[in-house]
């Protein structure tokens, strides 16, 4: 199958710092990418750049087939970006974020889909209201519903449940697994490493940078050589910790 | 708590001291410096040989409206206002409310002593003696903070439903109040008696000579030619000072909720400002979403102009203020002078100059663009859009409101004076044209300093970078409008009439315009909003 986003030895610096050096990795469609690193480890900006906010160094980068750089504009409609800090409008009520998206998108949707949507993420009570006045997970859900309103084709998904309830995080597991089942490539950043486990069926491990491992959980169990029945933490921290042994780096 | 208010104002003097290392807060400090330096200077050209400009009772005028406005502010700010940080750590903390009042007092004083500084500077031509003006300054700057914060205090207790009521028409007499300080303050630097004249005969006599007693005390001992003649005064002011940092000390009111608020909202405008945006907050509760607009204008980048209208439909009340009160100042300035004769080819030159300096004045009240949207831009990145066709729908929005308020004001200046047709021509061509530059440039501005947004996240006006934004501001005008004005000067020098000029200028300036929408598009493009999160 032709993959959704394909990355290719994509490296992002900033001045004298190397965020993110030589990434390659593929999302089919269908497919839960998880995203894990420790905190500066380049997961953010990995993101941010697949969603076209920064631009690469080096690397070539395609969504549904599209350059990221050379088709930007093209690229950018077949996908959609969740931060991990969501930054809405003020002035905008929930209501009125989704009109924007659905006017920016040039997608005509009538609001009996918006009100599908407000109800999946049970934002439905808070339709009417500010979105500076809406608490951490509501906002985040607010993004989220205006990421989910286009049924993007690639889903890039940072913290997606920070912030969220155990109610609003079964929500939201359920809300992007079904967007996956639809046939959308997703990446999920989080350091819920059992959240990954649970949700995703491939696993990208960032280190400084650099991808550690990649592939499916069995897959990144047996390079890191810690057993069939490792967790996905155990894993992590083994391979981690193999990177920071001298002249360690991808098993 | 004393240790902390010391050493945040010895880190505070040292962290600015260190900032000026860096060649923008530099260049930031030296504008100001040499804005001051040249405006003593045109103040010392202007007096030499001269006596003093003004009278006791014009003086007692200006301290009587500083004196109320300090009062209806600090009732307004309900509560007092402390650092963020202050609530989290010392809110929380092993101290009585009367330590913390005296807290947040100490942490004022300074800002009283390089206030009374300043004022003795502008009022310079009014003093006759510079060391007892002074004193008189500080000892009514630190009474005028006890006044502040005694209202504040007392506007706890209010009941909220009729402290929301009241709250309107505190704010709208504020403002009439403010726009006669502004008068206030220009008779006593100017030594203008013409624009003290009304406010004198309001506040002379009568209940004010008891009520505003500390305004007639400053008044006289910046008048007092010597100690001998001043120790009255001093002595009053002296008093006064004590007294109410009794009253301070002796309110038992419950300030902290209040307090907290206060703190978040001041620290939340700080922030809007330091960005050069002046708007209320959003308020909490359910409100009326618009429906999506039927134009297709709205569509694709239109969408990012049509989220900017909604904001301004959200804000209108308090645009309305700032308009108002420019319309009147404006007003008053057009009343003072002289009939508005026409000039070449029959052009107005007085009303179409008059109104092109407006959006230069409105710039941060209109500011429904990029300085409102620094948080989204990762948000608005993501779009599926050309950067200048964003940059074109985010200015739209503070260009439509100015050329509309220059609308009304040209139509308000009709009512008084007849406006030829072919002034109106011109303005048709120079508002629009001037308009888009003006906003462009100050987007570009804005978007050029990150120092300036990296300072607003910190709930702080940057100073420094706010001047340095507005040297940038103006000269990148002058350059953007220059070529326009040239092209025009040239065809009137080769013997074009005045409206072919225009129609000229005109078209050089919505090429400049294009150039300068391309720029801010590439810096909007360019702008690093991740530099912070790996």
């Amino acid at each position: 199958m032709r993959p959704m986003i394909r990355v290719a030895r994509f490296t992002k610096r900033y001045e004298d710092f190397l965020a993110v050096d030589g990434l390659s990795f593929e999302v089919a469609p269908g497919s839960i990418l998880g995203l894990v690193g420790q905190n500066g480890a380049g997961k953010t900006t990995t993101l941010r750049t697949l969603a076209g906010i920064l631009s690469p160094n080096m690397g070539k980068i395609e969504i549904a087939g599209f350059d990221l750089v050379r088709q930007a504009i093209a690229a950018k409609r077949e996908l959609a970006y969740v931060p991990d800090t969501p930054h809405p409008f003020d002035m905008l009520t929930v209501f009125e974020h989704l009109e924007f998206t659905a006017l920016a998108y040039e997608v005509d949707d009538s609001p009996a889909r918006f009100n599908t949507l407000l109800a999946e993420l049970e934002l439905t009570e808070k339709r009417h209201h500010l979105a500076a006045t809406l608490s951490r997970g509501m906002q985040q859900k607010l993004a989220i519903a205006c990421a989910f309103l286009r049924e993007p084709k690639a889903l890039l998904l940072d913290e997606p449940l920070t912030g969220l309830d155990p109610r609003g995080i079964r929500i939201m597991r359920d809300a992007i697994r079904s967007r996956a089942e639809r046939g959308a490539a997703v990446i999920v950043s989080s350091h819920q490493l059992e959240l990954v486990e649970r949700l995703c069926d491939h696993v990208l491990v960032l280190h400084r940078g650099k991808a550690v491992a990649q592939g499916t959980l069995d897959e990144i169990r047996s390079t890191s050589n810690t057993g069939p029945e490792a967790t996905l933490e155990e894993v992590f921290f083994a391979l981690t910790e193999a990177a920071e042994q001298p002249g360690g780096g991808a098993p | 708590m004393l240790y902390l208010a010391a050493t945040q104002r010895k880190n505070t003097v040292l962290q600015f001291l260190r900032g000026l290392k860096e060649p923008r807060r530099l260049i930031g400090v030296a504008f100001w410096t040499l804005c001051i330096a040249a405006f003593l200077a045109s103040q010392h050209a202007a007096t030499a040989g001269t006596a003093r400009v003004t009278s006791t009772e014009s003086l007692q005028a200006l301290f009587s409206i500083l004196l109320l406005t300090t009062s209806l502010n600090g009732f307004l700010q309900r509560g007092l206002t402390f650092q963020p940080s202050d609530v989290d750590f010392l809110f929380c903390g092993p101290f009585s409310r009367r330590q913390l009042v005296m807290y947040r007092l100490l942490s004022v004083y300074p800002f009283a002593l390089v206030s009374s500084a300043f004022f003795l500077l502008v009022l310079r031509r009014a003093t006759a003696h510079p060391g007892i003006a002074y004193c008189g300054l500080v000892l009514f700057s630190v009474l005028l903070v006890h006044v502040q914060t005694i209202f504040g205090l007392l506007a706890t207790t209010v009941e909220n439903r009729i402290f929301r009521h009241l709250k309107t028409w505190l704010r709208i007499l504020a403002w009439g109040l403010a726009i006669g300080l502004a008068f206030a303050f220009m008779g006593a630097v100017t030594g203008d008696e013409h624009a003290l004249t009304t406010l004198r005969s309001i506040f002379h006599g009568g209940w004010t000579d008891v009520v505003l007693w500390p305004a007639k005390v400053v008044a006289r001992s910046l008048m007092a030619d010597g100690w001998s003649a001043a120790w009255s005064p001093l002595l009053g002011l002296l008093a006064a000072t004590f007294v109410t940092l009794l009253i301070v000390l002796a309110l038992q009111v419950d300030f902290l909720e209040s307090s907290i608020l206060a703190t978040q909202q001041t620290a939340a405008l700080r922030a809007r400002f330091g960005r050069g945006v002046v708007s209320p907050e959003a308020q909490p509760g359910a409100v009326q979403s618009a429906f999506r607009p039927r134009l297709p204008f709205f569509r694709g980048a239109g969408a990012i102009a049509w989220k900017n209208l909604i904001a301004v439909s959200r804000s209108m009340r308090f645009l309305l203020f700032a308009v108002l009160s420019m319309g009147v100042y404006t007003a008053l300035l057009i009343a003072r002078g002289r009939g508005i004769s026409a000039g070449e080819g029959g052009v107005q030159y007085d009303i179409v100059s008059l109104g092109a300096m407006w959006p230069l004045l409105l710039q941060q009240y209109v500011a429904f663009d990029f300085r409102r949207d620094i948080d989204s831009l990762a948000e608005l990145r993501q779009l599926p859009l050309r950067p200048i066709s964003v940059a074109a729908a985010e200015v739209f929005v503070p260009t439509f409101l100015c050329v509309t308020f220059q609308a009304l004001g040209v139509a308000g200046i009709a009512l008084f004076e007849s406006i030829e047709p072919s002034t109106l021509l011109v303005v048709a061509l120079v508002y629009p044209a001037t308009t888009l530059a003006i906003s462009t440039v100050s987007n570009l501005g804005f978007m050029l300093f990150p120092s300036r947004q990296a300072s607003a996240a910190r709930g702080r006006a940057g100073g420094s970078s706010l001047s340095l934004v507005a040297l940038f501001n103006a000269i990148v005008t002058m350059v953007s409008l220059a070529p326009a004005a040239f092209v025009g000067f040239l065809c009137v020098q080769f013997g074009q009439q005045g409206l072919v000029a225009f129609g000229v200028a005109f078209l050089v300036q919505c090429a400049v315009n294009l150039l300068l929408l391309w720029l801010l598009g590439r810096v909007y493009a360019r702008f690093d909003v991740a530099r912070d999160v790996m």
